[in-house]
């Protein structure tokens, strides 16, 4: 290696990560996340008077027809929460941007000009045994109290900085964004209805945030390395394909010039032409670099996807010959039914029934021969315990041999489509390479042409020695550009493949965080969908970068693709992926319990599948989280199958917020009829209604 | 292997008790079961083991040794028996009733229950020409015959470069082509098969 080289690899490395990753792993962060429990809402436009409300562990309803203010109320805890607190995501181009989990302005259209004072939003909550209160103005970005352990913050400058680093301190986050992005990305399913699941890129994020957090700076750090030489690079030859641009221009000036002469004029035009395609062939290089890659990753996937596939079906193969062996012996490895007479007369009677002798010794003989284990005649071992496999263990056995097959023959399948896929990717990169190796020939002798073209036309033009000096500054700075994307590209390489590494460290953590999350997973999605599902550990490549993330497998396929989904498995199965996750982080920090918010699910549900639903909530909340659902009464038996369970009319009362009672109805929604349709729904899920 | 020869001997005693057949000796077996392997890539299915060129025949050791550890288990039972002058048992087996409940327990099976439908239609589609004639059909098996008419000895190809199946398809192709009569399902094809073996034409060609 180069003394250059290693500069840069050294330049590149983050210092001590894998260390530091080790230590980090050492300690026992017992994180926690906050458990609400009231929640006092007044002097919003939506809702007559003051909303109190106390949020139970278990399910906390939110009922209330459109435009009554569910997402209003549900908005407002997560203001109270998290203020206008952000968190960076990259949008669809790519790009970096920051977006609030309330928008800054969602309650200022909300709110009379005369409550602009007295508009407010006060929540109780506790994260472990501390408690914490906190009122904020619904109209300006303002914390109005604040009391943490029952004692007022007060005297402080910046109120708002203060409670973001107590409650991160609290929770042990390492900053308040990282908290503001699980609280949006995994607590709360809202209208937007954005699945974590299939979204690897927060998924990732979730699981490094909550389970894997000595991972996060370091694949944070050097992914946003890779991003950076990638678009320091980009940038460069950009710069670089503008000042070619300036050479050709001054090109075609100067074959137009009146002192450049037939040959002169020939010869910038071949120059002029000649950049065009140097910059042409340079663009389909790179890009053809940038494909090869990305092709060479697919095929490392594919051939690691393959070695996976092979030992799974070592694995079947092994376990379908154990089931055969154990089948087949119950049919042709009994003993012969003649042996066990011809041993039995042998040793009652000392009579031989192969030959028909008949002698006393004989009766010690066939003793002796019982308590031997040995045949009569041959001598051979035998089992006199073995008998034949009864009819219903058979049965078992020969379901399982005809699961197995089953499943062996459709790993041959996905072994098949494997080894096309392998080859279609292959002859892709040969393509592809072929297609470079031709480019960069072309390339080197553009190269030199253009240097001796420039050289003659410079002659020919017959200026006056500064505009060579500018040409030749021009030439100079192109090759330093070229150096500097050389070098930029091949410190890309090294942090690529930096990256790749950690990753591959995180992918086995990952894989080992699934052992546990799929039972939970499977758990509440299986009650959603009656059939058993599992998570499997995946690695896609976003922008060149790895990225490990977990998608679901149910009816033997598995679902990478959202598409792959109807429009309700999409939302439950995410649902029940976040439950899953929720639960893992309990068991994982001594039981603490925190909150989820569901908004309008039974939108999405189809009549089959609404008390699957329901029970699914159910499960989730009798692990002692809050689950905070809102719905507009639309499906009976969603909510007939929680309510069932909300024990009495008093208690399903206090776990409901019902906003028909405290929101501004429209005119359609007060007629007559539609409250008598409101009070029979009500009625049905049995909560007393005051009217 | 040698549990697949045992299933597919009791299969063969089943279908044969099935079709009214007082039973079948080892070379009667032998020839059935060679037949059936031979055109058992009309279902695309590989039958897993092979047969050899013998002295009386298509041959396979396993085979050859099922009937009697059926016996000696008592899934099927010896009728006829004696000793031949070569020291060889000389018997015709038939199924028992624990026979015929072993098989219903294997053929649960997903594996196991096509095997057993392709042995019952070939035994189907030759007991029209009567159990005597089955041993004569398959002397007459074309890759058998093709090595015989050449004193070539070993393993007998039905895997690759299987005649029979070659056999089959160029017959129903000359009736489609003459008589513009399609051969559609698998039983018609067998038929048209075993007739032309019956008939003798193979050898005079």
């Amino acid at each position: 290696m180069t003394a250059g080289g290693s500069s840069t690899a050294a330049r590149d490395q983050p210092c001590n990560h894998a260390k530091s990753r080790e230590d980090q792993r050492q300690v026992l962060r017992n994180m926690l996340l906050p458990r609400f429990e009231h929640i006092v809402v007044q002097r919003l436009t939506l809702y007559r008077g003051k909303i109190t409300h106390a949020i139970q562990p278990g399910v906390n309803m939110v009922i209330g027809g459109n435009g009554v203010g569910k997402t209003t109320f549900v908005n407002a805890i997560l203001f109270a929460l998290l203020g206008n607190a952000q968190y960076e995501i990259q949008n669809l181009a790519g790009k970096s941007e920051r977006v609030s989990v309330v928008p800054s302005d969602f309650f200022k259209g909300r709110v009379e000009p005369e409550d602009e004072n007295d508009a407010k939003v006060t929540l109780k909550f506790s994260i472990g045994r501390h408690q914490i209160e906190i009122s904020r103005s619904l109209f300006r970005p303002q914390i109005l109290a604040l009391k943490i352990n029952g004692k007022s913050i007060s005297g402080t400058k910046d109120k708002e900085e203060l409670y973001r680093r107590q409650l991160s301190k609290l929770m042990k986050f390492d900053d308040f964004e990282h908290f503001t992005f699980v609280a949006a990305n995994l607590l709360v399913f809202d209208e937007a209805r954005h699945t974590l699941i299939w979204d690897p890129e927060r998924q990732n994020r979730v699981i490094r945030l909550l389970f894997l957090t000595e991972f996060h700076s370091e694949l944070s750090l050097l992914s946003d390395k890779v991003t950076t030489l990638d678009t320091t690079s980009r940038h460069k030859s950009e710069t670089r394909k503008d000042i070619r641009r300036n050479i050709t221009r001054w090109v075609d000036s100067q074959k137009n010039a009146q002192g450049l002469s037939d040959r002169g004029k020939r010869l910038a035009v071949e120059l002029a032409q000649l950049e065009q395609a140097l910059e042409d062939t340079e663009t389909e290089i790179s890009s053809i670099e940038s494909n090869i890659e990305e092709e060479t990753e697919h095929l490392q996937q594919l051939l690691a996807g393959a070695d996976q596939l092979e030992a799974e079906k070592l694995m079947a193969a092994k376990e379908l010959q154990r089931a055969e062996a154990k089948f087949y012996a119950g049919i042709y490895d009994t003993l012969p039914p003649e042996f066990l007479v011809v041993l039995q007369t042998l040793m009652n009677q000392g009579l031989c029934q192969v030959c028909g002798a008949s002698h006393g010794k004989l009766k010690d003989l066939g003793q002796k021969l019982k308590r031997d284990g040995k045949c009569l005649v041959c001598r051979s071992p035998l089992n006199y315990s073995a008998e034949a496999t009864s009819e219903s263990v058979g049965d078992k056995v020969a379901a399982e041999i005809n699961n197995l097959r089953e499943h062996l023959d459709k790993l041959e399948q996905k072994q098949r489509a494997s080894i096309d896929a392998q080859a279609v990717a292959n002859f892709q990169v040969s393509t592809l390479q072929q297609r470079l190796s031709k480019l960069l020939k072309r390339k080197k002798i553009d190269d030199v042409r253009t240097g001796e073209l420039r050289i003659q036309v410079q002659k020919l033009s017959g200026d006056d020695g500064s505009e060579e000096a500018w040409l030749r500054k021009q030439k100079e700075e192109i090759d330093k550009l070229t150096a500097e994307i050389d070098d930029l590209n091949k410190r890309r390489a090294t942090v690529l493949e930096l990256l790749k590494r950690v990753n591959n460290d995180f992918t086995n953590r990952l894989t080992k965080v699934n052992d546990n999350l799929t039972p939970l997973f499977s758990q509440f999605a299986s009650k959603f969908l009656g059939v058993q599902c599992e998570l499997v550990v995946g690695t896609v490549s976003r922008s060149r970068k790895p990225l490990s993330y977990m998608f679901p497998r149910f009816a033997g396929k598995e679902r990478t693709n959202i598409s792959e989904v109807s429009e309700s498995q999409r939302f439950f199965i995410d649902q029940a992926f976040r439950m899953a996750l929720i639960t893992l982080f309990s068991n994982l920090n001594h039981g603490t319990t925190t909150f989820f918010i569901v908004e309008t699910p039974e939108g999405s549900l189809d009549l089959a599948y609404e008390r699957n639903v329901a029970q699914m909530y159910l499960d989730f909340a009798k692990r002692g989280h809050a689950i905070i659902v809102t719905s507009n009464l639309n499906s009976s038996n969603f909510l007939q199958g929680l309510y069932s369970h909300l024990g009495t009319a008093r208690t399903k009362k206090t776990r409901t917020l019902d906003l028909l009672e405290h929101g501004r109805l429209s005119d359609v929604q007060g007629s007559d009829r539609m409250l008598a349709e409101f009070e029979k729904k009500r009625r049905q899920l049995g909560i007393t209604s005051v009217k | 292997m040698e549990q697949q020869a045992l299933s597919d001997v009791l299969f063969a005693l089943v279908s044969a008790r099935d079709h009214g057949m007082p039973g079948l000796n080892r070379t009667a077996l032998q020839r059935l079961l060679f037949l059936t392997a031979a055109v058992y890539p009309l279902t695309g299915g590989d039958w897993g083991y092979g047969f050899s060129i013998a002295r009386f025949g298509p041959f396979n050791k396993l085979v050859n040794q099922a009937a009697d550890q059926l016996a000696l288990r008592g899934l099927c039972e010896f009728r006829e028996f004696g000793v031949n002058t070569d020291g060889n048992i000389r018997a015709i087996y038939r199924v028992t009733a624990v026979g015929i409940a072993q098989v219903r327990r294997i053929t649960v099976l997903h594996s196991q229950k096509p095997r057993f439908e392709w042995i019952n239609t070939v035994t189907s589609a030759l007991d029209i020409y009567g159990s005597s004639v089955i041993s004569k059909i398959a002397s007459k098996e074309p890759s058998y015959l093709d090595m015989r008419s050449r004193n070539q000895v070993g393993g007998i190809p039905l895997m690759v470069d299987n005649k029979s199946i070659a056999l089959i398809e160029r017959l129903a192709a000359d009736l489609k082509k003459r008589f513009n009569v399609d051969t559609e399902s698998v039983m018609e094809k067998l038929l048209l098969y075993f007739d032309f073996l019956s008939s003798g034409l193979l050898e005079s060609r």
